[in-house]
C-alpha cells in the first residue's frame, strides 16, 4: 500500500504538470484581453503599454515558464517565510498578480477559502448526515411509502438546478415571509459577519440555512441513491443470510454485515466530491452573494484575469487528482480483497 | 433399526412455502411459487435425513425454511422442543445456538470484510458471555476441529481455498455446539477430492459431537455415503421417505426409481446389464403444479386415478413411507381421509 501510495504520488507530477500546461494554453488562447474592461478613453497606446507592464505580449512558452516559477517555487517560499519568520530572499521578487485588483493570486485565494469552506462544507456534511440514514432505510424497506418519497425527492434534487431552488427559497422565506417573522431568513449571505456571542451566532446559522440546504438537497439525492443501491445490492447476499443464521441481531446484521460492505462504494464517492467543496458551488455562491473562491472564479473570468482564473483552476485540478488518489487508497483500506501490492 | 422410545430432535409437519409472484402495472400478486407445498418429516437425534431431488425441487427452500430463514407459509417446525416457525424474532434469535446451517456457496456466504477469526467468533460475542481472550480460544480450537492452521485466524476469506472456505462456514456453525445442523449443499460446490475430505470431517465430527443433519443434496452417491435416512423430493413435495438401505437396494416410488438408476454403475458388465428409466418431458412449473400426483406428467407407471387425485404419504412397510398412489392400502387411506376430516 504505502509504494503503491509513492507510485502514484510519483506519477501525479507529469499529470499535474501536463495539466497545468492545458490550462494555460485553454486560458490564454481564449480571446479574453485584460485591459477589456477598462474604459473606453484609454488610447489605445496606453492600452498597449498596459498589456507590456503585465507581460501578456511576451512568448507564450516564457509566459508558461513564468507561471510555473511563480505557482510552484515563489509563491511556497512566501508563504513558508510568513510561517516561519525566516529570510528566504523572496524580497522584491514578481509574485502572481491578479490583474483586476493587482493583489497577489494567492492571497486573494487564501481570502476566500474560509467562506467557502463554510458554507459548502458544511452543505457537504449536512448533506451525507441525511442522505446516509434515507439510504438505508429505503434500501431496508425498498418499495415502502418511505422509499417512495426518498426516491422522489431524490429526483427533484436531482433535476431541479440550484439557480431555480435558491431563488425559489429566496422567495419563500426571505419575501413572502415578512422580515419580523420568526422563519424569515437573509437572502445575503453577509461574509464581514463576526460570531462573537449568541446573538450573532444565531444570525450566523440564520444566513447560513438557505445556502446550504440548497447545497444539501443535490448532495443528498446523489449520495442517498448511491447509499440505497449499494445497499441493496448487499440485502441479498448469502453473508447476510449467514449472518441472521448466526442469530445476530437485526441491527447488528444491517449495520455491521450489510452497511460496511455497502461503504465501499459510498466512501469513495463522497470522496471523490470533496474538490467540489473547495471549487465552491459556483452557481449557488452567486445566489446567495457569498463570496467564495466561486464566485471569485466567475468574476476572474468576466474580467480576463488570466492568473487568477489560471491559478484557481489548476488548484482545483490538483485536488482532483489528490483525490481520486486518495478514494483509491480508500477503497483498498476498506475492501480487504483489494491489495495494490 | 429405530428406537421408538426416542423423540425426534426435529418435526416437521404440513411444511408450506409459497413465495408470491408480482406482476403487472401496479405490482400486484398474480400467483405463487409452490417451493415446498406441505411436506412431514423427523429427525430422530444423532441421524443424518439425507434429502434428495432435482435442482429446484425445494430442497435448499426446506432447509431455510426449517431453520426460519425464510417465512414459511404454513406448518409446524418444532426442533428441541421449541417451536420455530411461530416464534416471536427475539425467541427465535435466542433459539438460533441449537440449530444452525451450513450453507451452499462457501464463497458468498462468507464476509468479505471480517477475517476467519471474527467471522467464527462473531455468534460467540452475541450469544455467549465470556472475555476476549476465551473467545480466540474457542476460535482456535474451532479451527483445529475442522483441520485449518491456527495461523490463518487473521485472514480473510478471499484468501482461501473453496475447501478451506468450507471448513470456515463449519466452523462457524459449530461455535454455539448446536445440535441441529442443516448441510445445504456443502459440497456441491467443491471438487470430488474435497468433497470427500469435508463429508467425512462431518460425519466425524457428528460421531464426536453427537450432532443431527439434515443433509441436502444432489449427489446420490454421497448421501448414500453419509445418511441414515433418506427423503426423495419432487416438486416440493416428498415422494419417498426411507432407511437408506431399503431405498438404495428396492426402491418404491416410480420417482425414485427413476432418479437412483441415474446413478452411473462403475462396472460396465452391470451397467449394461440394468435398465434405466430415462424420463421424459420437463419437471412442471411450481407456479402451477399439476392436478392430482406432481409426478403424473412423467410418471412411466402412471394410472388413471394419479391424474385426478393426488397421493397420501402414507407408511407403506415399517419405516417406509411413500406417495404414490402404486401402494396406497385402503385401509390407511380411510384412516387418513378420516383423520383428516
Amino acid at each position: 500500500m504505502f509504494t503503491f501510495t509513492i507510485r502514484r504520488l510519483i506519477l501525479t507530477v507529469p499529470t499535474l504538470l501536463f495539466i497545468s500546461l492545458v490550462i494555460f494554453l485553454i486560458v490564454k488562447l481564449s480571446p479574453s484581453d485584460p485591459t477589456g474592461n477598462l474604459p473606453l478613453t484609454i488610447p489605445s497606446e496606453v492600452r498597449e503599454q498596459i498589456r507590456e507592464a503585465l507581460g501578456v505580449n511576451k512568448p507564450l512558452l516564457v509566459q508558461y515558464l513564468l507561471w510555473l516559477k511563480q505557482f510552484f517555487w515563489l509563491e511556497p517560499l512566501i508563504y513558508l517565510e510568513n510561517l516561519t519568520g525566516w529570510d528566504l530572499g523572496t524580497e522584491g521578487k514578481v509574485r502572481l498578480i491578479s490583474y483586476q485588483t493587482r493583489s497577489p493570486v494567492m492571497d486573494l485565494i487564501m481570502q476566500r477559502m474560509p467562506q467557502t469552506l463554510t458554507v459548502v462544507g458544511t452543505a457537504y456534511l449536512v448533506g451525507i448526515l441525511i442522505a446516509l440514514p434515507i439510504g438505508i432505510i429505503s434500501a431496508y424497506k425498498q418499495y415502502s411509502v418511505f422509499d417512495q418519497a426518498g426516491t422522489f425527492i431524490s429526483m427533484i434534487g436531482f433535476s431541479v438546478p440550484p439557480f431555480f431552488s435558491g431563488v425559489l427559497v429566496i422567495v419563500l422565506f426571505s419575501v413572502i415571509i415578512p422580515s419580523d417573522s420568526f422563519f424569515w431568513l437573509p437572502s445575503i449571505y453577509d461574509t464581514t459577519h463576526e460570531v462573537v456571542d449568541w446573538e450573532s451566532f444565531k444570525y450566523q446559522f440564520r444566513q447560513m440555512i438557505m445556502p446550504v440546504m440548497v447545497l444539501a438537497l443535490q448532495i443528498t439525492a446523489q449520495i442517498s441513491r448511491f447509499t440505497r443501491a449499494s445497499m441493496l445490492d448487499n440485502l441479498n447476499q448469502d453473508y447476510v443470510r449467514t449472518a441472521r443464521a448466526k442469530g445476530m441481531s437485526e441491527s447488528v446484521t444491517v449495520m455491521k454485515h450489510v452497511l460496511r460492505n455497502s461503504m465501499i462504494p459510498v466512501v469513495t464517492v463522497i470522496a471523490l466530491g470533496i474538490p467540489s467543496i473547495f471549487g465552491g458551488a459556483i452557481i449557488t455562491e452567486q445566489v446567495f452573494k457569498v463570496n467564495g473562491l466561486g464566485q471569485l472564479l466567475i468574476i476572474a473570468i468576466q474580467g480576463g484575469d488570466v492568473p487568477t482564473v489560471q491559478t484557481l483552476t489548476f488548484i482545483f485540478a490538483i485536488l482532483i487528482v489528490l483525490f481520486n488518489l486518495i478514494a483509491d487508497i480508500l477503497y483498498g483500506l476498506l475492501d480487504p480483497r483489494i491489495r495494490y501490492d | 433399526m429405530l428406537d421408538d422410545a426416542k423423540q425426534p430432535l426435529v418435526r416437521v409437519q404440513n411444511l408450506k412455502m409459497h413465495f408470491p409472484i408480482f406482476g403487472g402495472l401496479l405490482h400486484r400478486r398474480i400467483g405463487e411459487v409452490k417451493a415446498v407445498d406441505g411436506i412431514s418429516f423427523d429427525i430422530m437425534e444423532g441421524e443424518t435425513l439425507g434429502l434428495v431431488g432435482e435442482s429446484g425441487c425445494g430442497k435448499s427452500t426446506v432447509g431455510r425454511a426449517l431453520l426460519r430463514l425464510y417465512e414459511a407459509t404454513a406448518g409446524e417446525v418444532i426442533i428441541d422442543g421449541a417451536d420455530i416457525a411461530h416464534a416471536s424474532p427475539e425467541e427465535l434469535r435466542m433459539m438460533r445456538p441449537t440449530m444452525q446451517m451450513i450453507f451452499q456457496d462457501p464463497q458468498a456466504s462468507l464476509n468479505p470484510r471480517m477475517t476467519v477469526s471474527d467471522i467464527i467468533g462473531e455468534p460467540l460475542r452475541e450469544h455467549q458471555k465470556g472475555s476476549a481472550a476465551d473467545r480466540e480460544d474457542r476460535v482456535l480450537e474451532l479451527m483445529d476441529q475442522v483441520g485449518l492452521n491456527r495461523d490463518f485466524a487473521k485472514r480473510y476469506p478471499h484468501e482461501f481455498s473453496g475447501g478451506q472456505r468450507q471448513r470456515i462456514g463449519i466452523a462457524r456453525a459449530l461455535a454455539l455446539n448446536p445440535k441441529f445442523i442443516v448441510c445445504d449443499e456443502p459440497i456441491a460446490a467443491l471438487d470430488v477430492s474435497i468433497q470427500a475430505q469435508v463429508v467425512n470431517l462431518l460425519e466425524e465430527l457428528q460421531d464426536r459431537l453427537g450432532l443431527t443433519y439434515l443433509f441436502i443434496s444432489h449427489d446420490l452417491s454421497m448421501v448414500r455415503h453419509i445418511a441414515d435416512r433418506v427423503a426423495v423430493m419432487y416438486l416440493g413435495q416428498v415422494a419417498e421417505l426411507a432407511p437408506r438401505d431399503d431405498i438404495y437396494s428396492k426402491p418404491l416410488h416410480p420417482y425414485t426409481q427413476a432418479l437412483l438408476s441415474a446413478v452411473p454403475e462403475p462396472d460396465p458388465s452391470i451397467a449394461e446389464a440394468t435398465d434405466r428409466i430415462i424420463l421424459t418431458g420437463d419437471v412442471p412449473s411450481p407456479s402451477n403444479p399439476p392436478k392430482g400426483c406432481n409426478f403424473c406428467t412423467r410418471c412411466p407407471q402412471v394410472m388413471d386415478i394419479c391424474k385426478v387425485k393426488k397421493p397420501i404419504f402414507q407408511e407403506v412397510e415399517q419405516g417406509r413411507f411413500v406417495a404414490c398412489h402404486l401402494f396406497e392400502n385402503n385401509e390407511a387411506t380411510a384412516a387418513n381421509a378420516a383423520s383428516e376430516v
